[in-house]
């Protein structure tokens, strides 16, 4: 993992900051920096996505190739994972130094999307046992400056909305040989629900306190943390401990209180008028809003500069920890 | 690609450009505020990043380390999802750890190495986008991202591809042209004095054909050097006659566009268009 060399008395300054509720960049245990999305970045992709938090940057492409099913899913078609720690995050990345971190992540989202819920892979099916889509997801880290894991996720979901898959025929001869036929309209096309593609929120235990969305100073001085991953409703389809600390059972139940209220408000959300965010998830606090289905036009808004650029541009989607 | 007319009979190629035309180019520096130097450009819808660390100590084992002069390390990956047929491995294979080599080498003839001995300059360069000439965009990025990272250099290094169709030499292939099998020379060029930092090749070409090849690949170098110039100039030190770049609405990834009023586009209007918001 890239990691950063701190000194003891950063370590615990830094330390110290949290147990009062106080980060180094002020932000409070619980808050996230802010997210910027774009989609539809790569033209040569089915679906692509960016998303930069904080410093993180990560590009993740969907390509979407016609494969076998597999034997015991002949109805379905399936999802493959590759990431690509590149070496413009840190030298250490280069040649194989990232394949263990990249493995470690791409393993980790199959482990997310292995369930029935995610992503409705029967739509990827052309013909049972014959054809069905693949859909090559490849994330491209690009920066690293802390939790990596929220950042790919939400890209990765990202990405699966953009997802423009072309709508085929399959045609049967006189002889019973069957021939694909694609639809001559570029935009007639499948496109994903991702409503329950979950989004992973990494909690990191500093001292005694855990804090959302740490840096890579403050992912120094944590010892273990807690990979959850959930949907907008609430469902959990993945949970982790990574670290080479220990964590107490009462404080991974602690830790997952501050889930149900992330999903509470997105039940909050789905109510309100302007809030048709198709990615149907808020993440932490700042919701992502994709403007348009149109395919290719608009890309989301950034939420870069703080707060008050935030309101601007997005009319108003300001949300923070309110308890 | 049977039937494909790469230079039709009024001259124009596949997308409308004429024969020493280079596509778009759009560039920016100090994109990642992690690494020393870093850089984008867009050449058409060629797409490369370029990110810079060093000069620092030799990484690994020090007996690699120049007692007289530095060490340039190049990686070039390309993503997976940048050709049109997905790629398996983004870095590691043949062509990549060839495409590297012969970065490290155009770097070594223009970087100053002998300013910081034993220490290392690493240059890793992403390609995201490929449409043809990836070489060249790769070395205009890792240009930009060395002097970023404010690495002294004897010049800039500007590339630019050329091929051959028809009687005609084209300046800037695209990835149909390359496709169509005719010969492609890529040129790396210090412009200032026309020094050649890497010519290759491939291919056959009559030796009659050659010098009018090579013309046009150095004089669209020498186009790029003119735009990567102005790119340098707009970012350190933003000025009337090259204004300041406004942060455009769509995202960090699109190049700052530099907002020049209309009766400033003289000579460099075919290349720096205001840019309207992409609405399909």
């Amino acid at each position: 993992m890239a990691s950063v060399a701190l000194s003891e008395a950063e370590k615990v300054y830094i330390m110290h900051g949290v147990q009062e509720d106080l980060r180094v960049d002020g932000r409070g245990c619980e808050d996230y920096r802010c997210v910027e999305v774009e989609t539809d970045v790569v033209s040569n992709t089915s679906g692509s996505a960016r998303v930069k938090l904080g410093h993180t940057d990560i590009l993740v492409g969907v390509k979407a190739e016609m494969g076998m099913p597999k034997l015991e899913k002949p109805n379905e078609g399936y999802l493959e994972f590759f990431v690509d720690c590149s070496a413009n995050a840190t030298p250490e990345f280069e040649g194989r130094g990232g394949d263990d971190l990249g493995t470690e992540i791409a393993n980790t989202l199959y482990r997310i999307f292995n369930n029935k819920s995610s992503v409705d892979l029967k739509t990827l099916c052309i013909s049972a046992r014959e054809h069905c889509w693949v859909l090559y997801v490849d994330v491209l880290l690009l920066e690293c400056d802390g939790n990596l894991f929220d950042a790919i996720s939400i890209a990765v979901k990202a990405a699966l909305f953009n997802t423009r898959i072309p709508r085929v025929r399959v045609l049967e001869d006189e002889e019973g040989s069957k021939d694909i036929e694609l639809s001559d309209d570029p935009y007639d096309c499948i496109r994903l629900s991702v409503e329950n593609v979950p989004c992973i929120v990494t909690l990191c235990k500093i001292g005694y306190r855990h804090v959302v969305d740490a840096t890579l100073q403050e992912e120094a001085c944590s010892l273990a943390s807690l990979l959850v991953s959930v949907t907008s409703k609430g469902v959990v389809t993945c949970l982790r401990k990574v670290g080479k600390g220990s964590l107490d059972p009462e404080s991974i139940f602690e830790m997952m209180e501050v889930r149900p209220w992330f999903c509470g408000w997105c039940g909050d959300l789905a109510g309100t008028p302007a809030a048709s965010c198709p990615l149907g998830y808020t993440v932490g606090i700042l919701p992502i809003h994709i403007l348009d289905f149109k395919p290719g036009a608009w890309r989301t808004v950034g939420l870069s500069q703080g707060s008050a650029d935030l309101t601007r541009r997005v009319g108003g989607w300001r949300l923070w920890t309110g308890r | 690609m049977a039937g494909l007319e790469l230079l039709s009979d009024q001259g124009y190629r596949v997308d409308g450009r004429r024969a020493g035309e280079l596509r778009k180019i759009q560039a920016r520096m100090g994109v990642f505020a992690q690494a020393d130097g870093s850089a984008y450009i867009e050449q058409g819808n060629t797409k490369a990043l370029a990110v810079v660390y060093g000069p620092h100590e030799i990484r690994g084992s020090r007996a690699r380390a120049l007692p007289d002069r530095a060490l340039v390390n190049c990686q070039y990956s390309s993503a997976t999802f940048s050709t049109g047929e997905r790629k398996r491995r983004p870095h590691g294979d043949r062509k990549s750890c060839e495409m590297g080599l012969q970065l490290r080498q155009t770097f070594e003839a223009a970087i100053l190495t002998q300013l910081h001995p034993r220490s290392q300059i690493d240059i890793y360069v992403q390609v995201l986008q490929a449409d043809g000439g990836t070489y060249a965009a790769c070395v205009n990025a890792a240009t930009l991202a060395v002097l970023d990272a404010g690495i002294p250099m004897r010049d800039f290094v500007c590339a630019c591809s050329a091929g051959f169709v028809d009687g005609t030499a084209l300046a800037d292939l695209s990835h149909v042209e390359e496709a169509a099998g005719g010969p492609q020379l890529a040129l790396a060029l210090l412009p200032a004095s026309g020094q050649i930092a890497l010519l290759e090749m491939d291919a056959r070409l009559h030796e009659d054909h050659l010098e009018q090849v090579l013309e046009a690949a150095a004089q669209a170098a020498q186009d790029v050097h003119i735009l990567l110039d102005r790119v340098v100039r707009q970012h350190i030190w933003p000025s009337p006659d090259y204004p300041l770049l406004q942060s455009g609405p769509w995202g960090c990834f699109s190049p700052n566009i530099p907002r020049v009023s209309w009766h400033r586009q003289g000579w460099y209007a075919p290349h720096f268009m205001l840019r309207t918001p992409q609405l399909q």
